[in-house]
Order: structure tokens, then sequence, then C-alpha cells
């Protein structure tokens, strides 16, 4: 079996895919969404962040969108990304792989607190 | 300033990021600086880049696209090129570059220490110690015009010995007309002498090992020497 693309998938590459999952962002837009789900614990720098999306764009996980002018700045056109359905299955596998992960924790009592 | 700041360091990035992505990157340190303001949000602005770029420069680097070509038919008569494929270079090729790189410096290094240009130095390990344990002035080749009648030893303190000890470090006692030279600890000069029948040599000395030398400029009969009690000579190795 041909080893699939991105495996493992760099935890960078997973929270950009998930805040792709909702709505098309742009860059910046995206390291706001993952700063906001990982509770302020990953903020993805310009290298980490550019680098990624070339790869997850290379591997056709998401696509880029016409740049589009920004509403709080009409001079600057930007890029908007859009994930894709491939990525989107892949995004879905992983995060079926974290919450059965998550069930046998909790099956084994190592977490604790009603969030969880 | 912040933005001004990246722009310099988005230089260290390959070219081909620079291009894709280098507006894209500055755009967003700009609006993270607009956002993030105070002092505190400011050093975790910077801390995030510096660390982002720590870690993802070799990133790209690896990354970067190379350009394999081979020669393809002549356009118009002048010679083309044409690109085969796109991916970084092999690591196996990296490591024989790599080897026969090491082996041609090594081949360098050999060639050039056994070539005439430092007979004295490679050739001779004597000459090689010689220049070591003397000091420059006095690093003469022993084989070309060495200082006949020179004494060397190693020696034990077994306590720090000033200068100004009661005994002597080394008392030696010359026939007449007496002896001139110098004499050397760890290499370096300790006392200049001329004619001297009695040489006494004092020096700071600490605990230790050490390496003295006398050397005479022209044959001097010896008597006898005595050395302060605190020493002993090395064992023999």
């Amino acid at each position: 079996m041909p080893k699939r693309k991105l495996d493992p998938l760099p935890s960078a590459a997973f929270n950009i895919l998930l805040a792709l999952a909702g709505e098309d962002l742009h860059g910046y837009a995206i390291m706001r969404q993952v700063e906001q789900q990982t509770c302020g614990r990953v903020r993805l720098g310009p290298g980490t962040l550019y680098g990624s999306l070339r790869t997850l764009l290379e591997a056709n996980f998401i696509k880029e969108l016409e740049a589009s002018s920004d509403s709080d700045d009409s001079s600057e056109r930007r890029r908007y990304y859009r994930l894709t359905s491939a990525g989107l299955k892949l995004v879905r596998s992983e995060v079926e792989g974290l919450a059965q992960t998550l069930r046998i924790a909790r099956a084994k009592r190592i977490l604790r607190g009603a969030d969880v | 300033m912040s933005e001004k700041l990246y722009a310099l360091l988005l230089k260290l990035y390959p070219s081909h990021f620079r291009r894709t992505y280098g507006d894209e990157a500055l755009r967003l340190v700009r609006n993270r600086a607009r956002d993030e303001k105070g002092f505190v949000s400011g050093l975790r602005l910077w801390l995030d880049l510096l660390v982002d770029l720590a870690i993802s420069l070799p990133r790209e680097y690896c990354k970067a696209p190379t350009t394999p070509i081979a020669a393809a038919e002549p356009v118009n008569g002048d010679p083309s090129f044409q690109l085969l494929a796109e991916g970084s270079v092999n690591p196996s090729l990296l490591f024989l570059g790599g080897l026969l790189s090491a082996v041609l410096f090594w081949a360098c290094v050999t060639s050039v220490a056994r070539s005439r240009t430092f007979p004295s130095l490679f050739r001779d390990p004597h000459s090689l110690q010689w220049l070591v344990q003397s000091d420059l002035a006095l690093a003469r080749s022993p084989s070309e015009d060495a200082p006949v009648g020179a004494y060397s030893f190693c020696m034990i303190a077994n306590r720090d010995i000033p200068i100004n000890s009661v005994q002597p470090l080394f008392v030696f006692y010359f026939a007449p007309p007496g002896a001139s030279g110098v004499a050397l600890i760890d290499g370096k000069i300790v006392k200049i002498f001329k004619n001297e029948q009695h040489l006494s040599i004092r020096a700071d000395v600490f605990a230790g090992d050490h390496q003295f030398a006398v050397h005479l400029d022209k044959p001097a009969e010896n008597t006898s020497m005595s050395r302060n009690d605190d020493f002993e000579f090395c064992p023999p190795k």
C-alpha cells in the first residue's frame, strides 16, 4: 500500500485543515483561527503557516481561491484557501483517530473534569 | 518597525518562498503587530517569529525545488535545456558528494604535509616539539644550529613555589670559565646567563608537572646540580 502524503500529518497542517473546515480563510485568518481552536497554545508563524499551506496545496488537500479584496483594506488582495474533498477526508480521518484515542483515555479514566 | 525587521529576516528564506509567500508573510506580521500592541505582546510576537524562523527556515531549504536539466533539441540553432523534474536532491547523492569532498580534503592536506614546503615541521617531530617548547626567538632547528649542551627534563612540583622561596628551583655548577645560555620552564625563558659558574634559577612555579630546559651557547662542564626539596623527577613513561 503506497504511503499516504503527509503521513503522519504534522500538527500545523492538521490545525490548518481543521481551521479551513468551516470556511474559506486567508493566511492571517487561518493563524487566528488556529490560535482560537487551540486555546492560544498554537500561534503559527509565517514560515510555518505558508510552508504548510504550500505542502497542503501540492498534496491537493486545499486549494487556493482567486485573490479577492479584503473587506477592511481594499488596497490589499489576499489569497483565500479552501478545503478540498481530499482534505476534508483527511482531517475527518485524523479527528476520528483522535476521538478513538480520547475514548480509550476516558475508559482508562486518565482524564478528569466535566468537559471531557 | 516589526515589519521592516521581518522583511530583512525574510531574505534568509529561499527565493521561491519569498516569491510566492513573501508579501503574505509580511502582511501577516503587519497585521499581528497592528493587533498585538504593548510591550509583552510585542515581545511574544518576536519570540514567535524567531522560533518560527528557526523551525521553518531549514525546512524550506530542504523542500527547495531543484531543477535538474538536460540538453534538449537546439532552438533556432541555440543550445537549450529542458526541465526534467522537480524535487529535492537525492539524499544518497548528497552523502556521496560529502564523502568525495572529505576524501579530496584529506588528499589535499596530506599532499601539503608531505610537500617540501614545511619539511622541518611535518617530517621531523623533534623540530615541531622544539617549536612548541621554546620561544620563537630560540626556535632553531636542532639539526641545523642547535645549542650545544642542552639539558631538558621533567619535574614535578609538590606545591606552589614562589620566586622568593628560600631555596632556588635549581642550582647548576659549571667548571671555569662557566656557562652562557638560557634557562626555560615550560618553554618560557626564566633566565639568561653569561659565564656563570654558579647558576641559580628562581621562578614562580605552580604545583604539578613542568618541563625544564637549559640551553648553553657552547659546551661547558657541568660539575653538579642541586634542586629544591619540593621537586621530584617525573617517573619514566
